[in-house]
């Protein structure tokens, strides 16, 4: 069913509240009626009486009743996010946006790259992957995080996701950038686990998503290795209000963050001002 | 589409049949500017029709300052608006295009625009910052009205644009078919205006493809030396005819969803100032270039029409008194010079 204004959110109950690490928390939504997005998709998520601020989910499209969405507690809207407690009502809009142009990556080898709270839209694109896995070479699956105890997705990412490189043509290369005496992963910013990377570039895809500074310098060293601008995929962040195209907040350049992205290759924005903000 | 010549008292006849039916908008004099006001049956003797241009844009009508979009307001009021420039008209075209657009169309906006009746007039004469013409547009319309007056001697010719502004003139049989004759002075009517706007923009130097050339200027050393007199008050954007910026705020309670809509300023440090505190434009000679890419690159890329309909308000609201053809002028020379006005002429 179409909502017949544009604006009016889809309630949903916080089912569960995850703590992922001391900044980072995972919500649990239960949308009242059915919610359909695709991987890279984003929803406009509503804390009655605070504000709205917009996510990408994390969790498998595949999942239609229910919806993770990991917020890291920055400003307004994503304080009041973290005082969220299971049984409250909150709103949604959506999904907005382009998905991942999974069509693209057929054939390719895939590099994914993810940096702190930009593993969230990563994980719901990684799920995606793993349904269609036959489509694509292989999967080589980069994650950084500050600490240790900064990583979301602990139980996945340095756990049970592992057991899934034993059957499918999936690696994992992770590290933090600084290690604590437990740490048995790599040490060094995320765009060290680029070194030696066991791929053909010419015939790769890589999916960038994380703080800004990190996709520069990984946007950087991706084509330094190679990767052609086209192939580099990077998730924007923008203020955002509408979600639409309408209050325009959003542009970077002539591009619309809602509209034409929030997924962007390299080369349609790297000469936009600020782009790296 | 049809002409007809009505007489003044005709024509003062079918407005205040229409405040009947209508809630009725017409251009008032207040000191030295025309402000729409509301019309009654007493006050249509001071109705200015056809002079210039209001201050305040067509905007004001269907998308105005703050308003609920959730749940969305009773737009149903019918009204007709007398006295649109064509350059309100061009601000039109953006708003249908932004609120109009594909799958997302705003509540309120679809129905306050199909419950709006624009009656547009010709402009007579300039005001001394109107440049319509240097943006390709004309004091006069083309399209996009549902009827449009010329002022001309003891009446106007009055035309049809649309079904809607037929249905305004249903009742009015005592219209009288223009003639030739008439038809040819609305011509030089028209003629003459479009050259006093022309001739007072002579000096400005901004080329007649501006939407081609600003890509070119983009980069130019200039924008540093001309945004100083920007004080980031926002009256350009509050004034102009197509700027379409706004935020959401949530006023919701409990489980029952309210937002509404408030006019935004892209000039405003926090316009694009992300949770962290970090912004793509944290100067303000970053936020002034941006607001004027916005109008003559980045619409005619979204909407296939520059976003300036050269109304002028933007230069007569300024408190910082920037000219922005000046502005235009120094970025296409390549040279920075004063672009603050010195006077302007009012009515």
């Amino acid at each position: 069913m179409k909502h017949s204004n544009i604006y009016e959110p889809i309630k949903c109950e916080v089912e569960r509240v995850i703590e992922e690490s001391p900044t980072i928390k995972t919500i649990v939504l239960i949308p009242e009626r059915e919610f359909v997005f695709q991987a890279g998709q984003f929803i406009s998520f509503t804390v009655p009486g605070v504000g709205e601020a917009p996510f990408t989910p994390s969790s498998s499209p595949f999942v239609k009743e229910k919806m993770d969405v990991t917020v890291m507690k920055t400003g307004f809207v994503t304080s009041a996010i973290h005082k969220l407690k299971k049984g409250d009502i909150v709103g949604i809009r959506g999904p907005y946006g382009k998905p991942y142009p999974l069509e693209n990556f057929v054939g390719k080898e895939i590099l994914l790259v993810g940096g702190g709270v930009g593993l969230a839209p990563i994980r719901a694109l990684f799920y995606s992957l793993i349904e269609t896995i036959k489509n694509y070479k292989k999967i080589v699956f980069c994650c950084g995080a500050k600490t240790p105890a900064d990583y979301i997705y602990k139980d996945q990412i340095l756990g049970k996701w592992h057991d899934l490189c034993k059957k499918l043509p999936i690696s994992f290369r992770i590290t933090v950038d600084k290690k604590d005496e437990n740490w048995k992963y790599g040490e060094g910013l995320v765009t060290k686990t680029l070194d030696n990377l066991d791929m053909d570039i010419s015939n790769s895809v890589a999916i960038v998503c994380g703080p800004p500074v990190m996709m520069k310098f990984t946007t950087l060293k991706l084509l330094d290795l190679g990767f052609k601008e086209k192939d580099i995929y990077l998730s924007m962040e923008r203020k955002m209000y509408c979600a639409v195209g309408h209050c325009r907040h959003c542009l970077i350049g002539p591009y619309f963050v809602c509209k034409d992205g929030p997924v962007f290759t390299y080369d349609l924005i790297k000469n936009e001002p600020g782009l790296w903000a | 589409m049809e002409t007809f010549f009505i007489e003044n008292q005709r024509w003062k006849e079918i407005v205040t049949q229409w405040t009947k039916d209508y809630i009725v908008f017409a251009p008032f004099q207040f000191n030295t500017h025309l402000l729409y006001q509301e019309v009654s049956e007493e006050s249509i003797e001071d109705a200015i029709f056809g002079y210039v241009r209001p201050v305040q844009p067509l905007k004001f009508f269907l998308f105005p300052f703050q308003e609920r979009v959730v749940p969305e307001v009773d737009a149903s009021e019918k009204r007709v608006v007398i006295g649109v420039s064509n350059c309100d008209l061009g601000g039109l075209k953006i708003l249908d295009s932004v609120f109009l657009n594909g799958d997302y169309k705003d509540p309120n906006y679809i129905k306050r625009r199909e419950n709006t009746f624009i009656v547009s007039i010709d402009c007579k004469r300039p005001l001394s910052v109107c440049f319509c013409e240097k943006i390709g547009l004309s004091p006069f319309p083309n399209d996009g009205y549902d009827l449009n007056l010329t002022l001309v001697e003891n009446g106007f010719i009055l035309e049809i644009g649309s079904q809607k502004g037929e249905r305004l003139l249903s009742d009015s049989s005592f219209l009288r078919k223009a003639n030739g004759n008439e038809l040819s002075k609305r011509d030089e009517i028209r003629k003459n205006s479009s050259a006093l706007i022309k001739k007072q923009n002579e000096r400005f130097q901004i080329p007649e493809k501006i939407h081609a050339e600003f890509k070119n200027v983009f980069s130019s050393l200039v924008w540093e030396d001309i945004w100083e007199n920007c004080v980031q008050c926002g009256s350009c954007t509050n004034v102009c005819p197509s700027c379409v910026c706004f935020f959401l705020e949530d006023i919701s309670k409990e489980e029952h969803f309210f937002k509404s809509k408030i006019w935004d300023s892209c000039l405003f440090p926090g316009y694009a100032r992300m949770a962290s505190g970090v912004s793509p434009r944290p100067l303000l000679s970053e936020r002034y270039k941006n607001r004027l890419a916005c109008k003559y690159m980045y619409m005619v890329e979204h909407f296939g029409m520059v976003g300036c309909t050269g109304c002028g308000r933007c230069i007569a609201g300024c408190p910082g008194k920037i000219d922005k053809r000046k502005v235009l002028s120094c970025v296409f020379n390549g040279k920075a010079e004063d672009v603050r006005y010195e006077t302007l002429e009012y009515l």
